[in-house]
């Protein structure tokens, strides 16, 4: 199968002389000159990697800044399901980032800013994703787009061919300001105070490739909110962001912004931290340049996993931080650009391409475009124009749809098509008169499925499919839920209908499971001597209010359980709601004990013999593990005390978690603590035959006997969960008040170091079977 | 707008393609089991059943007239294509391909139908999956040597039939166009004249003109 290892371009059908750089030499004129010069650059720094010279470091971080990411399987090692196997790639010696293979398939994001897309965009997105990808376009919940199963090689044209039409895939990934999302209805919108299209166009071309953004330790992410009430924006779950306000000053109306610093998801989760009440719109960009700048000079540089711009906030405190950018403001050199863009805020993104008319359409009463009607077809703040959802499973679209829906566009919409923050399309300006023929042109593109914001429009991250760092499938469970509720259809209550589903595959909340009415994290447990994948339910969330408060994991129910759990939890909402209550406000009420208790006997996992489905991770019938697997024969029966200790931490979690919900956040942390402890002490028991309860002690043998050895080290995350104890062990000595934010943050650090010891303990025992 | 060559601007020979796809429909749509082929493309990965680096199987069977189920190697993509709302496996030679036009075109048909045989072979039995043999669907992806052109069509296919007489002998084939214009040049073959070739007879006769 054509495997032969020559020069592809030196031969052609014709004879003639080959054309290395062909899409460069047919393109050059249309791109951009800078464009065209950084691109040409990352296809030399491409080779001098190649050449030798270039370190792995330097390299990963240039291909990062432009976009080109790693994939799961890119060290060369895969788990087939029986034995681990080393994938033999032609350039087997070369590498493109550390442990990282040049040939193995790569991922690939590219940037538009606030998810708008044109449908000359969607043409070349269309035509990209079938040539160097898999013919699948993946849209994410930052607006951005991913192509997978790209080779580095290919990157170069890719890029050129995007830059074309005004894309770039330029600081896409990496320590850099990532893509600046807004809401997807702004500038439409029946509930914004203003469209914040043009503020979030104008911070995204003002930080892209900004000295003052180049030094970061990590990413910083952007987000804008038309309003405070409604998710579209989430701008408390974000690094920088803004949400619209206006003030009269001297009688005169000003724009500004309430504007947010310090939020992000992540394995801590951290709510923004309020930086000024109302932030005039002449500020936005100085204040953000101003941000950039303390965060490149205070930030953390060594340890990665504090390095985020949380954490220097919560380590500052907003005041310190507030006072060190406005310090830092005051001391800028007046830029032009700071306000340029300000003429042309009123103008709008966007705007109609045809006029309305009297005549209205009949509607052909069709049950699927009353269904279609009902949920994916919204009210604009423009009489006579709607805006209509596109629901895309799982974010996913193939080059065909998007392409067909490109002429969809050119007929309806133009160029008002945005992605949004739960991965699917909006098409804007639609006239009413236009919905019947508009449903029936998506009907033909297989783009009609009328569950857009709906339960079943799941939000999964790509999990173990493509990520590096999953542990269970979010999207083979996320495709098992959402056919088994689409199964359920009609005979789900109308009042669970609109609640959101959101999946991660590990506890970095790409899927953002921490806002979802019900959301979902992988994690692995040992049960009956197997590795298990199993999934903590989180409850608690909230969607609206952009992200206005993050839930907690109640237990850990394995991924075959979860369709069960949620059919209870759902019945249980059902059943036992009063009035008109929201599902936030009924799991506060019913409290986490009762939740808990309503799926404890899904937590079970029968015997490998009995159901082997359990041992498997949905929609992969590989045998879930992390390296070779082996079992005695008897360790199916017995369970093992660091599993009993490690129960028992998690048990003393959940308890936290109820002090939090009960207001007592001093009582919470301490517990949390505790459980922090009970699993330090169950795994260095093992070491130390004896060790006792007290805290000094078990805090000396842990890191004498498990972390100092490396041993206790996550393989992406280092000693960042080891390190969660040891300060927390100091900050209990030097006393410590907690309030709700620094409560909740230390249950959730409590609970990943309770995960790191599972993953040990999954580690361990699989280094000692036969 | 697309980053397409315009027709004016292509020489009038093609070049040979990194990249082309080549499909056979299934006989029986309605009773093909999706899930069943994730189980047997991670099998084919542990018994190394096809050539090349294997790496990986991925499920897009949630997205409508999609690719279904692809298993991934480094050279190749291979996929329970559902486009057109008409499944098929459809082969996708990506990387590594070398020699002329036509001897690229007569590899990926080659591995093509190895495939299919393979799946044949290992669903006999309950529910066999058996594939339509008088038809398939080539798919240029690869815009730069072959553009979705007028011309590329016409000098595409006499490269195409050389190919096919290595399958089907002196049984003529016809070539309709198909799919969006500014999509990848796509073309739907039919055998007219009289004839049945099984699978296997398939797999021989392309070997053979493969060489």
């Amino acid at each position: 199968m054509g495997v032969e290892q020559q020069n592809p371009m030196t031969t052609n059908g014709s004879g003639q002389a080959p054309e290395p750089r062909a899409w460069k030499a047919r393109l050059g004129s249309r791109l951009g000159e800078k464009l065209s010069r950084e691109i040409d650059s990352f296809e030399g720094q491409i080779e001098q990697k190649r050449a030798g010279k270039l370190t792995d470091e330097v390299f990963a971080e240039m291909r990062l800044r432009r976009g080109v990411y790693g994939q799961r399987y890119d060290n060369g090692q895969r788990h087939d399901g029986v034995s681990s196997r080393e994938l033999v790639f032609p350039n087997a010696e070369l590498t493109k980032g550390p442990g990282t293979l040049w040939d193995a398939p790569g991922m690939v994001r590219i940037k538009n800013p606030f998810g708008a897309l044109t449908a000359d965009q969607m043409d070349v997105l269309a035509e990209v994703s079938e040539e160097y990808a898999d013919g699948i376009l993946h849209v994410t919940t930052r607006q951005d787009i991913q192509l997978h199963f790209v080779h580095l090689e290919e990157t170069p044209d890719l890029m050129r061919r995007l830059g074309v039409v005004g894309i770039t895939t330029h600081e896409a990934c990496g320590n850099a300001v990532r893509n600046v999302t807004a809401c997807h209805l702004s500038g439409v919108c029946t509930t914004q105070t203003f469209d914040v299209t043009p503020y979030a166009a104008a911070v995204s071309d003002f930080l892209l490739g900004h000295p003052d953004a180049q030094e970061f330790g990590r990413k910083v992410k952007p987000a804008f909110s038309g309003c405070a009430d409604r998710p579209c924006g989430l701008v408390k779950m974000h690094d920088i962001g803004g949400i619209a306000r206006v003030r009269e000053v001297d009688g005169v109306e000003r724009r500004g912004f309430e504007f947010y610093v310090g939020g992000g998801l992540g394995a801590v989760p951290h709510q923004a931290e309020l930086f000024d009440e109302f932030l005039p719109e002449e500020e936005l960009l100085p204040i953000c340049q101003s941000i950039s700048r303390v965060f490149a000079r205070l930030g953390e540089k060594d340890v990665r996993s504090r390095a985020r711009l949380k954490f220097l906030v919560a380590k500052l405190g907003i005041e310190e931080f507030r006072r060190l950018v406005l310090e830092d403001r005051a001391g800028l050199t007046e830029d032009s650009r700071w306000t340029a863009f300000l003429d042309d805020v009123h103008k709008g993104h966007d705007g109609p391409l045809w006029q309305i008319e009297k005549k209205r359409d009949k509607l052909t009463p069709s049950p699927q475009l009353e269904a279609w009607l009902g949920t994916s077809v919204t009210q604009q703040r423009q009489p006579g124009y709607k805006v209509v959802m596109i629901y895309l499973p799982l974010g996913d679209i193939t080059a065909d749809q998007i392409r067909g829906l490109a002429d969809v566009a050119r007929r309806f919409t133009g160029d008002a098509v945005r992605m949004t923050v739960e991965q699917n399309l909006a098409f804007r300006w639609v006239r009413e008169s236009d919905l019947s023929a508009l449903h029936e042109a998506l009907e033909e593109l297989a783009l009609a499925d009328p569950r857009a914001e709906t339960l079943t429009d799941i939000t999964a991250c790509p999990g173990t499919d493509t990520c590096k760092l999953g542990i269970s499938s979010s999207r083979g469970l996320a495709r098992t839920l959402m056919d088994h509720l689409e199964t359920r259809g009609e005979e789900l209550d109308e009042v669970v209908r609109g609640l959101r589903i959101k999946i991660s595959g590990c506890f970095n909340s790409c899927g953002q499971h921490h806002m979802a009415d019900i959301g979902f994290w992988g994690v692995s447990r040992k049960r009956n001597g197997y590795n298990v994948p199993h999934f903590q339910v989180v409850l608690g969330g909230q969607w609206a209010e952009n992200a206005g408060s993050y839930g907690l994991a109640i237990v850990a129910v394995p991924g075959r359980n979860i369709p069960a759990a949620t059919d209870r939890i759902i019945q249980y909402y059902v059943d036992e709601r009063e009035g008109d209550e929201g599902f936030k406000a009924f799991v506060t009420r019913v409290g986490k004990a009762s939740l808990r208790t309503l799926l404890q006997d899904l937590t079970e996992v029968p015997a490998y013999e009995q159901d082997r489905s359990f041992y498997s991770n949905w929609g992969d019938p590989r045998e879930f593990t992390l390296g070779d697997m082996g079992v005695g024969e008897c360790a199916g029966q017995i369970v093992s005390p660091v599993e009993f200790g490690l129960q028992a931490s998690e048990r003393e979690i959940f308890s936290a978690q109820d002090r939090l919900d009960q207001g007592d956040f001093n009582g919470a942390a301490d517990i949390a603590y505790g459980a922090m402890l009970i699993a330090a002490r169950t795994l260095a028991r093992e070491k130390e035959i004896g060790l006792g309860e007290d805290p000094e002690a078990v805090v000396a043998a842990f890191k004498t006997h498990l972390f100092d050895p490396g041993l206790f080290h996550d393989p992406f995350a280092g000693g960042k969960f080891g390190n969660y104890l040891f300060r927390v062990h100091r900050e209990r000595k030097n006393g410590f008040e907690a309030t709700p934010s620094r409560a909740r943050q230390r249950i959730e650090e409590a609970q990943l170091f309770i995960e790191a010891a599972h993953s040990y303990h999954v580690r361990t025992a699989e280094t000692v079977s036969v | 707008m697309s980053t397409q060559v315009a027709p004016d601007v292509r020489s009038r020979v093609l070049s040979a393609p990194q990249r082309v796809g080549v499909k056979l429909f299934v006989e029986d749509q309605e009773a093909f089991d999706r899930a069943r082929m994730i189980e047997v493309f991670h099998r084919w990965i542990q018994e190394d059943r096809l050539p090349g680096t294997l790496v990986d199987v991925h499920d897009y069977t949630h997205v409508q007239e999609g690719p279904g189920v692809l298993l991934i190697a480094h050279e190749w993509h291979l996929r329970t294509d559902e486009a057109g709302g008409r499944i098929g496996l459809e082969y996708e030679m990506k990387r590594e391909a070398s020699g002329t036009l036509s001897e690229r075109l007569g590899e990926a048909v080659a591995s093509l139908l190895e495939a299919a045989a393979a799946l044949e072979q290992d669903t006999a039995g309950d529910n066999p999956v058996r594939f339509v043999t008088r038809e398939m669907v080539f798919r240029f992806t690869d815009r730069l040597a072959v553009p979705a052109t007028d011309a590329a069509f016409e000098e595409v296919t006499p490269e195409l039939e050389k190919v096919l007489a290595g399958l089907y002998g002196d049984a003529p084939v016809e070539f309709e166009r198909v799919g969006h214009a500014r999509g990848p040049l796509t073309l739907h073959m039919r055998v007219v004249g009289e004839g049945e070739w099984t699978l296997e007879e398939l797999v021989s006769g392309a070997r053979s003109a493969a060489g």
